[in-house]
């Protein structure tokens, strides 16, 4: 059972490596959090759900709805939430993102009606068992994508010229802006991004899980957030280790004591990190 | 800061006259607290739409005791505090005789208080929660406890399937709690043994860490004491762990979206119906047709439980032969066999329904009554 | 509009304050017994309380908190337990939920020695949560999901009080109390102390203020305010449970603070009164009703970034970009915050 345990925490800890990503994103370039990550999520997850149903039962097609959702919501929630609200404190861009967040679930709920949709299974068929252990293919995909999703971004920040204009920014935005730089353009792009992402692993949560709800968001983006700190939020490698390793602790917590405490383990996690590691495990030498 | 204040003030009246309800004395004016929006709006839609189906149809047939009933509907979000507002909005509007609502215990019992203060019915199609219906003779709970509910299940499962061992897994909230405790108890008396048990938050989706925990433990079915959505959920993660059981749950799993939701993971699943809408019953074939065509889904057990409310109402209005708000609870405490389309409901001193539980499984994709 | 603008003028404070405790008093006659409008006045002062008492935190010291939920349902906890399972009397149970909220509250102030903003932010939210979870599995003590019933309501001179307008006078008293010793408080040594860290701790701490003693101070303050709220709150409405003091509750106060204006006195009061009121007043929206509320709030901080009746040019940490940079000026102190971390 304890193979079982891990492959499933594996799994689930991919998906919060993938939103752990999305905060990375916006983390390394404004020290900024966006509290509705996780209604980006839920949005993704709407639209590939719409996808599936209505159009095309393509996993691929909704997958890339989901990512286009999320780019364009990712995109406005930065040109009102973070955009037009520079220079003033920094707490009412927080509560702007939490009005965010209260807006796009009531509207989901309100639009898509409250009940839970029910999404296909995909690839849900057991790839192989290994000492009683079951391993689906889409678990084996989750961990793929996560994993090609981490080399993908390595090589856009660090082999491409948008990725050095991201890190300039990110370095120093005062200067990388009297240099001449589009600094405006970099930080849209990283947070249109970053919501495309949330928005494609909310499909694959949903297809993971196949359920489709307005309030699916909220947790996720929390426990994301936690996987970021866990691993190190300044770095993109960090947050994928973190995602991975909460994952797989949560689920065996579950082994070894009353699953009425396996929230508490995840914010035990964040709290202690927060409080003695905030770099995260990958700490300092990891950089975006 | 004065002009401030004069204005709050002033925005506070305006909002009150604006939203407070005028009725004329010659109806019947109930009120409906639901969570129409928040996390439970599924259940507070299916409960407004099927009281407003249900009022129609008494208006329709000349409502009771020649008036029409009329209705006032508001929003708590499945928050206590908001409950509670509008426990104190309706209290305060005379032409009220009695409230439905709300959907979970919690804002029940937080609004409790204040309907007891006032002497105004509080009938709750859906709180559970032992100590609600008891805490004031004001509050009335046509769901019926678990204390009921729980014998029947358990005795399907020990007399019926000849199960030895169980698994439990529950929603910790209060229904789920004392789901929990009641099969277990039940089951336990009936010579079964309870191997292990564990909980969830509500919110959560990923189930697989729990059930690989029960499935250690190696019991012949899997008891689970959830809503149907979660059900479903919990359904397909065992379906796709290859773990194949007898799965019993409570009448909570009784809703079309289980099988929509869970596909064939469901199928073999026990649960307990007092509403069937495969009951030839022309009531509600009638009720589930005039649903689906108008709201444009299949309506659930809550929504039966709210539509028995409203006519449980009119009967004890008919029954008291006044518009008196202690007349009517008096009538309404007096119910007895009343036959609505969750089973038939005769109020316990402490206004608790007890009800008639029948078993159903899930076959090929559909509900069907356990011979 | 601020606070400061009206005390400009000893007149303009006396007819402002002397007019407002008029309407304050005669409420109830005013509302003409309407309870359910008298229900929303009471819940408005409740907030009132909670949003000042997280300003002290937010506003006057320049920290953030998202666990205002848990420290206000712990008073409420404290006091129904003791209350039902011992007997005590109000008032006496209502001071040890805020003595013990306020021990807790001191207690995670020391965090705030290592976080900061957003950091602080989540550890609070994480906190709060955890609260939440252990009330909800010691069961042996908080009977767990089923929450306490029958909590008995407050007496005064050997009569219950059970009427609403009673609880209304009671929590405007209190109301009236605590936003009066915050404002004394503000204006006194300690918060210019509190005023000067916000601005600069650096500064602050050489000029001989004891940062971290006063950060402490301002947690213990609010928590011990907010814990005698949630202890009010529970003998009001006689049942309580873990579900009513979680996230949702947090995110409502720290916006109430937002909203309204931080740093200022007025502004939790206005924010507190107006997201109190407006949930009813878009009633009539029925399923639209918390999307336009969402809606509102973010084209309201859009617009008035420093609230409501915040002050303007509050030297509030703020987001990178044109106007204040803290963004990088804060870099030096996060490194020392990493320093400390590794040691």
């Amino acid at each position: 059972m304890f193979l079982q345990q891990l492959i499933n925490g594996l799994a689930q800890g991919s998906l919060f490596a993938l939103i752990a990503i999305s905060f990375s994103l916006v983390w390394g370039l404004l020290r900024m959090v966006n509290f509705a990550m996780g209604e980006v999520y839920m949005l993704g997850a709407y639209a590939g759900w719409l996808v599936v149903m209505y159009a095309t039962p393509n996993l691929g097609v909704a997958l890339v709805a989901g990512f286009v959702i999320g780019w364009i919501v990712g995109w406005f929630i930065e040109k009102v939430a973070f955009k037009a609200m520079r220079g003033v404190p920094h707490i009412a861009s927080l509560v702007c993102t939490i009005g965010f967040s209260f807006f796009l679930k009531e509207l989901a709920s309100a639009l898509f009606r409250a009940e839970t949709k029910s999404m296909p299974s995909y690839y849900s068929d057991t790839a192989f068992t290994f000492a009683e252990a079951n391993i689906s293919y889409l678990q084996i995909i989750m961990v793929v994508i996560a994993v090609v999703m981490m080399v993908l971004l390595q090589i856009l920040f660090y082999r491409t010229k948008i990725g050095l204009a991201v890190r300039a920014v990110a370095l120093d935005y005062r200067t990388a802006s009297l240099m001449g730089m589009k600094v405006d353009r970099v930080t849209s792009l990283a947070f249109s991004l970053s919501g495309a992402l949330a928005g494609f692993v909310g499909v694959l949560a949903a297809t993971y899980y196949n359920a489709v709800n307005a309030s699916m968001g909220f947790v996720a983006g929390l426990k994301g957030f936690t996987a970021a700190v866990f691993g190190g939020i300044t770095s993109i490698p960090g947050a994928i280790l973190g995602g991975y390793l909460l994952g797989a602790i949560e689920n065996l917590s579950v082994k070894y004591m009353s699953s009425g405490y396996r929230d508490l383990v995840s914010y035990f996690i964040l709290i202690t990190f927060l409080l003695f590691r905030p770099n995260g495990i990958l700490g300092k030498k990891a950089k975006l | 800061m004065q002009n401030k204040w004069h204005s709050l003030v002033g925005v506070t009246l305006l909002v009150g006259g604006a939203t407070g309800a005028w009725a004329a004395p010659s109806t019947i004016h109930i009120a409906l607290t639901a969570p129409i929006t928040g996390d439970y709006a599924e259940y507070g839609n299916n409960f407004k739409h099927s009281v407003e189906l249900a009022i129609e149809e008494i208006n329709g047939k000349g409502g009771a005791l020649g008036k029409k009933f009329e209705l006032s509907v508001g929003d708590s979000k499945g928050d206590p505090k908001e409950s509670a507002i509008l426990a104190q909005k309706w209290t305060s509007d005379s032409t009220i005789l009695a409230e439905i609502g709300d959907f979970t215990s919690t804002c029940c019992m937080a609004s409790q208080p204040i309907y007891n203060r006032a002497g105004v019915i509080q009938l709750s199609p859906t709180a559970s929660h032992t100590k609600f219906a008891s805490g004031s003779k004001w509050s009335f709970s046509a769901y019926g406890t678990q204390y009921w509910e729980q014998p029947v299940m358990a005795s399907l499962a020990v007399d019926k399937l000849k199960l030895k061992t169980a698994a439990i897994l529950y929603i910790n909230n209060d229904w789920g709690v004392d789901t929990q405790k009641f099969f277990k108890e039940n089951f336990e008396k009936r010579g079964g043994k309870i191997l292990a048990e564990e909980s969830y938050f509500s919110g959560e989706t990923d189930f697989n860490a729990v059930l690989t925990k029960l499935k250690g433990a190696k019991p012949d079915a899997l008891f689970i004491a959830t809503m149907y959505n979660d059900g479903a959920l919990i359904s397909k993660q065992r379906e796709k762990m290859g773990w194949n059981l007898p799965v019993i749950g409570s009448s909570a799993l009784y809703s079309p979206q289980l099988i929509q939701l869970g596909g064939t993971a469901v199928n073999g699943v026990y649960s307990n119906v007092s509403f069937f809408a495969k009951d030839p019953d022309p009531r509600i074939q009638s009720f589930v047709k005039t649903f689906e065509t108008r709201y444009g889904n299949s309506p659930n057990f809550a929504a039966a439980l709210a539509y028995d409310c409203v006519y449980l109402l009119a009967e004890a209005v008919k029954r008291a032969n006044a518009m008196d708000r202690s007349a009517v609870r008096d009538a309404l405490a007096a119910t007895k066999d009343f036959k609505g389309l969750a089973g038939s409901i005769t109020f316990t001193q402490d206004r608790d329904a007890i009800k008639s539980y029948k078993p159903v499984q899930v076959v090929n994709g559909d509900f069907q009554l356990v011979k | 509009m601020t606070l400061r603008n009206v005390y400009a003028s000893k007149e303009g404070k006396a007819i402002g304050m002397g007019g407002l405790a008029v309407i304050l008093l005669v409420l109830p006659r005013l509302l003409g017994g309407n309870d359910y409008l008298l229900q929303v006045a009471t819940m408005m002062a409740l907030y009132v309380v909670l949003a000042s008492s997280l300003n002290l935190i937010i506003g006057f010291t320049g920290m953030y908190s998202l666990g205002h939920g848990a420290f206000y349902g712990m008073g409420a906890y404290t006091s129904a337990i003791l209350s039902v399972n011992l007997g005590w009397p109000f008032w006496i149970t209502m001071p040890l939920g805020g003595l013990l909220t306020a021990l807790v509250g001191a207690f995670l102030g020391l965090a705030t020695l290592r976080l900061r903003q957003t950091f602080l932010v989540f550890g609070t939210l994480a906190f709060g949560e955890i609260v939440r979870i252990l009330i909800m599995n010691w069961s042996s003590l908080t009977r767990g999901p089923m929450g306490i019933p029958g909590i008995p309501p407050p007496k005064v001179f050997g009569t219950e009080l059970t009427s609403s307008t009673h609880y209304y006078y009671l929590i405007l008293v209190y109301a009236i109390l605590m936003v009066f010793a915050i404002f004394r408080l503000y204006y006194s040594r300690i918060g210019r102390a509190w005023v000067a860290i916000r601005e600069d701790e650096v500064a602050a701490s050489s000029m001989g203020i004891s940062v971290f003693g006063y950060k402490i101070l301002a947690f213990t303050i609010s928590c011990l305010i907010a814990g005698l709220a949630g202890a009010f709150y529970a003998h009001f409405v006689t049942f309580i449970s873990a579900d009513q003091f979680g996230m949702g509750e947090s995110f409502l106060i720290l916006t109430m603070v937002a909203l309204g204006g931080t740093g200022s006195i007025a502004g939790p009061i206005i924010g507190a009164c107006i997201l109190i009121v407006i949930p009813e007043a878009f009633r009539f929206l029925a399923e639209y009703r918390m999307v336009l509320y969402g809606a509102m709030l973010i084209v309201v901080i859009v617009l008035k970034p420093e609230g409501l009746a915040g002050i303007k040019g509050l030297f509030m940490p703020t987001t990178g970009g044109r106007r204040r940079t803290t963004l990088f000026r804060r870099e030096p102190k996060v490194a020392a915050v990493k320093a400390g971390g590794s040691q």
